[in-house]
């Protein structure tokens, strides 16, 4: 990290809080995220104990091999972004770069399999206005999915710079939203696959 | 990374490390698929299989995330403070949503079942 002949950038170097401004930073995006995600959480638990039965059923119809098969994907690409934040810690930005492709290949998965599942669904005529559920489930999923989508760039940018060994604490950064992203999901698996079992 | 002033700049692990607790997570996933799917054969205690293998697995999981990849088991405790506020805004949105939805009606208004539909008919009380 030392080699670079730039100033470094304050978000690097500045950590009067005693971590750096820019990881700083993005915990507060992580926890605005979590007020985000939680209001729609929130609303869909609402909803699941007002309408308990019917909601259930709409519920038997996603499928929860596809859903846990993403899970699994996410999770890996989890492992992945962290091995990438311990080779940036070990200063080896080579190797970052590669597991932060390999966190960008299991994102580039879980949007292809994602995309498969909803045109499956909707050919079956399940579709944003089919009821409350189906609304629920095309926000919630959508907006988590353009997070994958937002997280898959940005790891780009970062990895292309790492490759060069340039900015390696920007490897912990998107990791740590990257686990964000792979929590939401944690949570989405149960309430839109699972609700109906039992 | 020598320019990282962080609180756990120094705490390495080893690959194998996270690659243990990986499995851990990936044996976590196959508990909350199993336990759902399976609840059935618990008779009375279906609910109870499900609510435990399918949302309390899920906590487990997202709290081994959060700890050991998000790294805030050695993260500033001021860190997870501020998540923890942001988690108890969405039980204060809840408790707060909760008797309106609840409800089938108020003082002025009727809760219609919107379930059937997205664009419900709305009924204005009349005066």
């Amino acid at each position: 990290m030392s080699s670079t002949t730039f100033p470094r950038p304050q978000a690097t170097t500045r950590s009067v809080t005693g971590i750096s401004t820019g990881k700083l930073a993005v915990w507060w995006i992580v926890a605005s995220e979590i007020v985000i995600f939680g209001g729609l959480l929130v609303f869909y638990l609402l909803m699941r104990f007002r309408h308990g039965d019917p909601w259930a059923e709409a519920a038997t119809h996603t499928n929860i091999y596809i859903g846990a098969f993403n899970t699994f994907v996410l999770l890996t690409s989890s492992l992945f972004a962290v091995l990438a934040h311990q080779a940036a810690e070990s200063d080896n930005g080579k190797k970052a770069a590669r597991f932060l492709m390999y966190t960008i290949g299991g994102a580039l998965m879980f949007l292809c399999v994602k995309s498969y599942e909803w045109s499956i669904e909707i050919e079956k005529g399940y579709v944003l206005t089919k009821n409350v559920f189906w609304g629920c489930y095309y926000l919630i999923t959508g907006l988590h999915g353009f997070h994958v989508i937002a997280g898959a760039i940005i790891m780009g940018f970062v990895a292309k710079d790492a490759a060069k060994g340039k900015d390696l604490q920007r490897v912990e950064c998107i990791g740590i939203y990257w686990h964000f992203v792979d929590i939401v999901w944690l949570f989405l698996f149960p309430l839109f696959y699972t609700t109906a079992a039992g | 990374m020598s320019s990282n002033n962080d609180s756990h700049a120094e705490a390495h692990h080893p690959a194998s490390y996270y690659i243990r607790i990986y499995w851990i997570l990936f044996g976590l996933l196959i508990l909350s698929i199993l336990g759902p799917l399976n609840a059935g054969l618990f008779g009375n205690f279906a609910k109870a299989i499900v609510m435990i293998t399918a949302y309390g697995v899920a906590f487990v999981k997202a709290y081994i995330v959060a700890a050991k990849f998000m790294h805030l088991d050695i993260e500033k405790k001021y860190i997870t403070l501020l998540l923890l506020m942001c988690l108890l805004a969405m039980f204060v949105c809840f408790g707060a949503l909760a008797p309106d939805i609840m409800n089938p009606n108020g003082a002025n208004w009727e809760n219609h079942n919107p379930f059937m539909t997205t664009a419900p008919e709305m009924h204005y009380p009349t005066k």
